[in-house]
Order: C-alpha cells, then sequence, then structure tokens
C-alpha cells in the first residue's frame, strides 16, 4: 500500500526547480583521458591484425583507424570543454547503487551458466529488498510469480529456450 | 499503385480478426510498458521485441506498430497524472496535463491526449502513404556517395543536436562507431576486436544496446533514489470525456502540432522531442486558452501531443523510403523487420507491396485501437500506476534478461547490456548523450560499407562522395541545419520552463 508519505520530497522528477548544477570538469577530463586511450588502443590493434588495404580497395583496418581517429579528435575536444562543464548533481546512494549494479551485472554473468529461473529469481527478490529497504514475504511470493510468469511466458507460449 | 489505392490495399490486407487483435494485444502491452518508470519506447519496444517472433512478418509489424503508440501514450499517462514524464518526448505533456490532473480534471486531460494522439497519429499516416512511395522511388537511383552522405550526415546532425556542447554528442558517437566496428567485417570476413570470443563475431546486439543503454540505465537511475514509489492519489472521475469548451479550445491545436510534428519528424535525432516542445510554445503564443498557460491550458496538452504522434510517424519516412533509422525507436522498428525478414528501403514497396502498404494501414490500425483502448481502460492504466517500485523494478530486470538472452542465444549479448547500464549511468549522469552511441553502432557499419565500396567504385578518388549532385546538396543540408539549430535552441530557450525541458531531456534520453 502506498501512502502519500512514500513521496520523497528530492524526488528529481516531481521537483520543480532545475537540479543544483556542480562541476563536471573532473568526469569530462575523466572521460577524455580514457577516450584517448581507447583511440590509442584501437588504432594499435587495427595496425597491427588487420589489412590496411589501398584507397580504392580499404582493407578490414582502414575504418577502425578513422573512428580511433575521430575517438582521439572528440577527446581532445571533451577537454578542452571540460573547464566549463557542469551537470545536474543528484546524490547518489553510493551502498545502493553497488548493490544494484551488482545485481544487474552478476546477475547477467550466472544466468547462462546457472539457468533463469534461479539467478531471476535469486536477483529480483535481492533488488526488491534493496528497494523496498526491509524484508517482506509479498516479495518473494511475488518474485517467485514474476519469474515463473517469465518463464512461462517464453519457454511454453513462445516456444524459446531460456537457459 | 497510387496513394490511396495503395493505402485501400494495405487495410484490405491488414483488416481481419486476426489483424485486429493483433494490434490489440500491442497497444495494450505497449501502453503498460509505457507505464513502467524508466521504460521509454526504445527499451519498451526493444523488451517486447521477442514476443513479436511467433507472428508472421505483417501480424508481427502490426503488433509492433500497435506498441509504438500505445507506449507512447503510456509515457504522456504518467505524465499527467504524477507528473513523471515515462520518455522525453511525454516531458511536455507534464506542463498543463499534471496542472489538469490537480485540478480533478485528470480524465478530460486524459481525453484529450488520446484524441491528441490520434488526430496526429493519422493524419500523419495519411500524409505519409502519399510521400513514401514517391521518395522511394528517387532513392532507387542511389548510390554509396548518397548513402554515405545520408548515413554519415546523420549521425553528425544528430550528435550535433544532442546535448548543448560538441563533446556531448561526439565522444558517445564515437565510442558507438566503435562498438559497431567489433564482430566480424562484412566485406572481408575478418573477426575485429572479438579477441577470440566466438559469440563476439555476431556483434553487439541492438537490443543489447537498448535494453542496456536505455531499460537498465534507467532503472539504476530510478533505483539509487530512496522512497521512489510514485503516489496516485484519487484523481476525481468527475467525467472522462471532454466539455464542448475543452474540444473548442485545443481543436486548432491539434492541427497546428501534427503539421508542426510531421515537419520535424523528418530530422534525425530528438525530433519528436523538439516537436513537443516547439508546438507548446506555438500553443503558448496562439493557442484560444493561453492566458491559462502553466495553470492547466487544454491546448497546451492538445498541441504537443499531437505534435508527439505525428512526429513520430513521419520519422518512419527515411525509414520506409531509405531504409535508414534515424532515431533509437527506429532502429528497433528495424530490427523487428529485420527479424522478420523484411528489409527496408526503397525496393519494398515495389517488390513487396503488400508489406510495404500493409505496414502503412498497421500504423492507421494501432492508431485506431489506442483510441478505443484508451477512452475505456484509463482506469486500468491508473491501477496498473499504483503497482510499487520493489514489485515492479525487479520485474523489469528479470525481462530485460530474458528478453536480451533470447535475442541470439548469447550469453555475450548479456554481459553487453549489463556492463552498458553501468557505463549508460555515469554517462547520464555528466551529461553524454546515450542515443548517439545506439544509432553509431548501428549505423556506423553502414557508414563503412557504403564509404569502402564507394572509395572501389571511385578507384580510390575521394572527392567522388561530394562531387555527385545528390551527396552534395545532403551535405549542404547537413551543413544548414547544424548552423541553424542554435537558432531554434535559443527560440526555445527563451522560455524557463523550456530550459528545464532541456535539462529534463538529458535525463530521459529514451527518444
Amino acid at each position: 500500500m502506498t501512502t502519500p508519505d512514500d513521496v520523497a520530497p528530492s524526488d528529481p522528477a516531481t521537483a520543480d526547480e532545475p537540479l543544483e548544477q556542480r562541476s563536471a570538469t573532473l568526469a569530462w577530463r575523466i572521460a577524455g583521458v580514457i577516450g584517448l586511450i581507447v583511440a590509442a588502443v584501437t588504432a594499435w590493434i587495427a595496425w597491427h591484425n588487420y589489412p590496411l588495404g589501398t584507397l580504392d580497395r580499404p582493407g578490414s583496418a582502414f575504418f577502425p583507424l578513422l573512428v580511433a581517429a575521430l575517438m582521439a579528435v572528440a577527446s581532445v575536444i571533451a577537454l578542452i570543454e571540460a573547464r566549463g562543464a557542469t551537470f545536474g548533481y543528484e546524490p547518489i546512494a553510493w551502498r545502493r547503487f553497488g548493490i544494484a549494479a551488482g545485481v544487474i551485472l552478476g546477475g547477467a554473468g550466472l544466468l547462462p551458466i546457472l539457468g533463469f529461473l534461479p539467478v531471476a529469481l535469486v536477483g529480483t527478490t535481492g533488488l526488491a529488498i534493496l528497494i523496498e529497504g526491509k524484508f517482506h514475504w509479498k516479495i518473494p511470493v511475488t518474485m517467485t510469480l514474476v519469474t515463473f510468469g517469465i518463464w512461462f511466458v517464453f519457454e511454453q507460449l513462445l516456444g524459446i529456450a531460456l537457459p | 499503385m497510387n496513394p490511396w489505392d495503395g493505402l485501400l490495399y494495405g487495410l484490405s490486407v491488414a483488416f481481419t480478426v486476426e489483424h485486429l487483435i493483433a494490434a490489440l494485444i500491442g497497444a495494450l502491452l505497449g501502453t503498460v510498458m509505457g507505464l513502467v518508470p524508466g521504460i521509454g519506447p526504445v527499451s519498451g519496444a526493444a523488451i517486447l521485441l521477442p514476443l513479436t517472433y511467433v507472428f508472421d512478418p505483417l501480424t508481427g509489424m502490426i503488433v509492433i506498430a500497435g506498441m509504438f503508440y500505445g507506449i507512447m501514450y503510456g509515457g504522456s499517462t504518467t505524465s499527467i497524472l504524477l507528473n513523471i514524464p515515462g520518455d522525453a518526448p511525454s516531458v511536455v505533456s507534464a506542463f498543463e496535463g499534471y496542472p489538469l490532473a490537480q485540478s480533478g480534471r485528470a480524465g478530460p486531460a486524459l481525453g484529450i491526449t488520446a484524441i491528441a494522439s490520434f488526430i496526429g497519429g493519422t493524419g500523419s499516416v495519411i500524409v505519409l502513404s502519399m510521400v513514401a512511395a514517391p521518395v522511394a522511388q528517387v532513392a532507387i537511383v542511389f548510390g554509396s556517395a548518397e548513402y554515405f552522405a545520408l548515413t554519415l550526415g546523420g549521425l553528425l546532425v544528430l550528435a550535433r543536436i544532442m546535448g548543448g556542447s560538441l563533446t556531448a554528442g561526439l565522444l558517445p558517437l564515437a565510442f558507438g562507431l566503435l562498438l559497431g566496428v567489433l564482430g566480424e567485417d562484412a566485406i572481408s570476413g575478418d573477426a575485429r576486436f572479438t579477441f577470440g570470443v566466438r559469440e563476439a563475431y555476431q556483434g553487439v546486439s541492438i537490443v543489447a544496446l537498448a535494453v542496456g543503454l536505455f531499460g537498465l540505465t534507467e532503472i539504476l537511475r530510478i533505483i539509487i533514489q530512496k522512497g521512489s514509489t510514485p503516489y496516485v492519489g484519487s484523481l476525481g472521475w468527475r467525467q472522462l470525456i471532454p466539455t464542448t469548451s475543452d474540444m473548442r479550445n485545443s481543436a486548432g491545436s491539434w492541427f497546428r502540432g501534427s503539421g508542426i510534428g510531421f515537419g520535424l519528424g523528418l530530422l534525425p535525432g530528438p525530433s519528436i522531442s523538439l516537436a513537443t516542445l516547439l508546438s507548446y510554445r506555438t500553443e503558448s503564443m496562439v493557442g484560444r486558452d493561453r492566458h491559462k498557460f502553466g495553470k492547466g491550458a487544454v491546448s497546451g496538452l492538445a498541441g504537443p501531443e499531437s505534435a508527439n504522434n505525428a512526429a513520430a510517424t513521419s520519422s518512419m519516412i527515411p525509414l520506409l523510403a531509405l531504409g535508414l533509422p534515424f532515431s533509437a525507436t527506429l532502429a528497433v522498428m528495424l530490427v523487428a523487420m529485420q527479424v522478420h525478414g523484411i528489409q527496408p528501403g526503397p525496393q519494398l514497396v515495389t517488390t513487396n507491396p503488400d508489406l510495404f502498404w500493409g505496414l502503412i494501414a498497421s500504423l492507421l490500425i494501432g492508431n485506431v485501437m489506442l483510441l478505443v483502448l484508451n477512452v475505456n481502460l484509463i482506469r486500468v492504466w491508473v491501477a496498473v500506476l499504483r503497482v510499487p517500485n520493489w514489485a515492479l523494478l525487479p520485474s523489469v530486470v528479470a525481462l530485460c534478461w530474458a528478453g536480451v538472452y533470447t535475442f541470439r542465444l548469447s550469453w555475450f549479448d548479456l554481459a553487453v547490456a549489463a556492463a552498458l547500464a553501468v557505463i549508460g549511468f555515469f554517462m547520464v549522469r555528466y551529461n553524454f548523450q546515450l542515443v548517439p552511441v545506439l544509432l553509431g553502432a548501428l549505423i556506423g557499419p553502414l557508414v563503412e560499407r557504403h564509404f569502402r565500396q564507394g572509395l572501389t567504385a571511385a578507384n580510390g578518388d575521394l572527392t567522388y562522395f561530394i562531387t555527385q549532385p545528390i551527396a552534395a546538396g545532403i551535405w549542404i543540408a547537413v551543413l544548414l541545419v547544424i548552423v541553424a539549430l542554435p537558432i531554434v535552441r535559443w527560440f526555445l530557450g527563451r522560455r524557463r520552463k523550456a530550459s528545464l525541458v532541456t535539462t529534463a531531456n538529458e535525463h530521459h534520453p529514451s527518444v
């Protein structure tokens, strides 16, 4: 059951004021540096592993090298523009983020190995407890129904095998 | 075949009980998806994609067309009732829709939305049916130079339109192009950047991209905010049908909005959001009840809603006539067609008129179904909105896993989707755009193919790409759009609310 108290006053989607703007300089610089590294690695791999070909018969290294060049240019622009960059600041509960991201990543990794039913069952129940903030008997019951529901639709109705 | 005959022929192909039920299922599923927070048209359509595998091509397309419109209507519903836009185009719907709902007129607001969507969508389909075939006739002579100009030019326009600064669009575009290179090279057969992983030979799947970047990213964003279960209060259902004065106030807006939407829908990029904004801005100047703007003006809801559906429909012209998807949603539509063995493009209208006209007719049917559904089921949608986040979000995550995996039965796709969810989270946080990543990855291989084929055809002469007259014209148009855009943005930015929207756009990039 939801009550009016459930509405978080800080919910950005319902807040009327624009978000507080903070400097994104560091983040953009990191993005620029990562971009340069990725561009260099891409170019190195393409140069050493795939044929370049000639202008009238370009090989499979040709386009990746051009993309690497674009990436490098974009990264340099990012480093230049970083100085004045801002972003709408929203506080992040890092522990919540870590758990949620962990479930999404871990679930995706384990699902093909352990199968859909066990992974989805544990994953969704964990996420639900994280979102609700406490354990409640409704959570495992609902998630069992949901997991088996999805499994039923894919396996039985659509005839697509899940792992 | 002239357009009217074509449309009638398409209707005769599409108008069977089976197809009507398919349209109904599509619109129903689409609306539910649109109501789910974080699921915009892109990820919604991507998740629902596996559900269409069981149908024959035309039925599958009808389901998808129904979903397409349903998802957008669902997004508007949450905007109006909760002030939580489901996706970027419905941000504007909240401006007047939410105040209307607050003053106990949620019913008429949703009614106006349904009628506006219907008029915008239907009008646009009719114009589309007249324009698409002639455009395809022109495009049939296009060679590599023209396609290279269209694909690369389109991507550059997109990267420039999205986001204020150059970096915000260009860096994600480069990232997307890089993702598109991964996998087997279509021309030489070389496996590029696969590092011996067999599943990576197929490249990055669009479903993994769409679900990861748009679905899972948004879910992560919602989960980290505490206490984010929305509350739907009693909404005062005094009446569902708009009053005569509502109708009078919105009549002009429907047609102005449809016109604006149709025109802007032809541009690549976030044209739908742009169209809704421009329509809102127009209505605030010429709408019949403009004095009530900000307090629940019907015309400020009717115009943008018509623009929304009109733009969504007209944006299909480049897809149908050229085979090029210029928005993330259309990219998923393209994949849906390819799954069923349909390759849209200049040849489709001549080689497969059944599908071409059937597809256009199915858009029409989707629109009608939506109107029928929404007027009757508004109470059901409100019930869906009462499902708490703890039950909804994990279910969507499980559905995403199942949808991504079943697309190609590949663990690699799952890993890519999950990784992109985390990368996308940080990109959105620091104002980088996600749409150029998706379209770069999808259109990049086309750019490469036409570039290499063009060079071979021209014996290595690079001037070939700009000396062909049509290609040169496209490049000039690309330059014009890039120059004209800051002027349009300045016009839209003059209103405080509009600047709020650009912020919201960056946070709901699921165009």
